[in-house]
């Protein structure tokens, strides 16, 4: 019974902590006196609860949802972020380089391997982009592999189902668009149907 | 197969990149004449404005997709039999059926190369 009332204590505006038994729990609309047996079925509920809310308690700590907020899920979208600014750099100088070359007018030979030399220098030095995203890549796989172990854990331990609706309109939104629209973008590997297979169908 | 480079083509993509590489393209093809539009709505005032001899349109697009461009452009009286391929990522079966019922000539997967392009083009626009 300690427990129940550690549990199930209340620390109302005077500051004391309210006790509670469990003939605090029998409704009083049952028409009779709660009798040992309800009693006891009652302290078992609640310590039931009791537990459960205590389990549910250590589980939201063990998501370490403020590390998660502050460090984890912003860390992660810079490192995207970067990735991506990278790689449109890269994809620009790159395709500078290769439109230089191609718009060349340049009708002496030497003159045009030299054009030619720089610009493929120009590619390759751009290319080194690869090494950094793929750093700042790996570093974003390893915070969602992270987040995804405690999700897993959390949902496993506190026995989570989902609901059946969305309550998040931007997601209500967005998968109303997908549906309609068919808007999906690149599949993943091995999943897409092949420019082969797409001729057949227009042939 | 013999392709009218002269003809006007608009190119409808939000991401840059892929504009710039379909119009580098098209340039090594031998087309000179290619305006480009980045959404499905900004095409759409181009195709009213000027007469295209082809689209080539992304799919996933804001606010109007690719695929909604295709529609308004098969509704459009003006505008019905502007040869249009669908050059994107959007890979599945059921992607490619719908645009086809939506009267879409060619569709091509990104990523693609120059033959490719030509290959549709010709098929599409060739004489």
């Amino acid at each position: 019974m300690r427990r129940l009332t550690r549990i199930m204590g209340r620390k109302p505006r005077g500051g004391a902590v309210l006790e509670l038994t469990p003939a605090d729990f029998w409704r009083p609309s049952a028409g009779r006196e709660a009798s040992a047996a309800d009693l006891k079925r009652i302290a078992s509920e609640v310590e039931a609860v009791g537990d459960y809310v205590m389990r549910l308690k250590k589980e939201i700590a063990r998501l370490q949802l403020n590390q998660t907020l502050t460090k984890s899920i912003p860390n992660c979208r810079n490192d995207l972020t970067g990735a991506q600014s990278a790689t449109e750099e890269a994809t620009h100088t790159i395709m500078s380089a290769s439109e230089a070359v191609l718009g060349s007018t340049q009708t002496d030979f030497d003159a045009y391997r030299v054009e030619v030399e720089a610009a493929l220098l120009e590619i390759v030095q751009a290319c080194a982009f690869q090494d950094l995203t793929g750093q700042r890549l790996a570093r974003a796989l390893e915070a969602i592999a992270q987040i995804e172990k405690r999700l897993h854990r959390f949902a496993k331990n506190v026995r989570i189902s989902d609901a059946a609706d969305l309550f998040d309109r931007a997601a209500i939104v967005q998968e109303a668009r997908q549906e309609t629209l068919l808007v999906e973008g690149p599949q993943d590997f091995g999943k897409a149907i092949q420019q082969g297979d797409i001729d057949k169908l227009f042939s | 197969m013999a392709l009218d480079c002269g003809i006007p083509i608009l190119v409808v993509d939000d991401y840059q990149t892929m504009v710039r590489i379909i119009r580098n393209l098209l340039k090594q093809l031998g087309f000179d004449d290619v305006d480009e539009a980045a959404d499905g709505g900004a095409a759409l005032d181009k195709l009213r404005a000027k007469r295209y001899g082809l689209i080539i349109s992304d799919w996933n697009m804001e606010p109007m997709t690719g695929y909604e461009l295709l529609r308004h452009v098969r509704a459009d009286e003006g505008l019905r039999t502007t040869p249009f391929i669908m050059v994107t990522a959007e890979s599945k079966t059921e992607n490619v059926i719908a645009a086809k019922k939506a009267g879409v000539d060619n569709y091509i997967v990104k990523p693609f190369n120059a033959q490719t392009l030509r290959t549709k083009i010709e098929a599409v626009c060739g004489v």
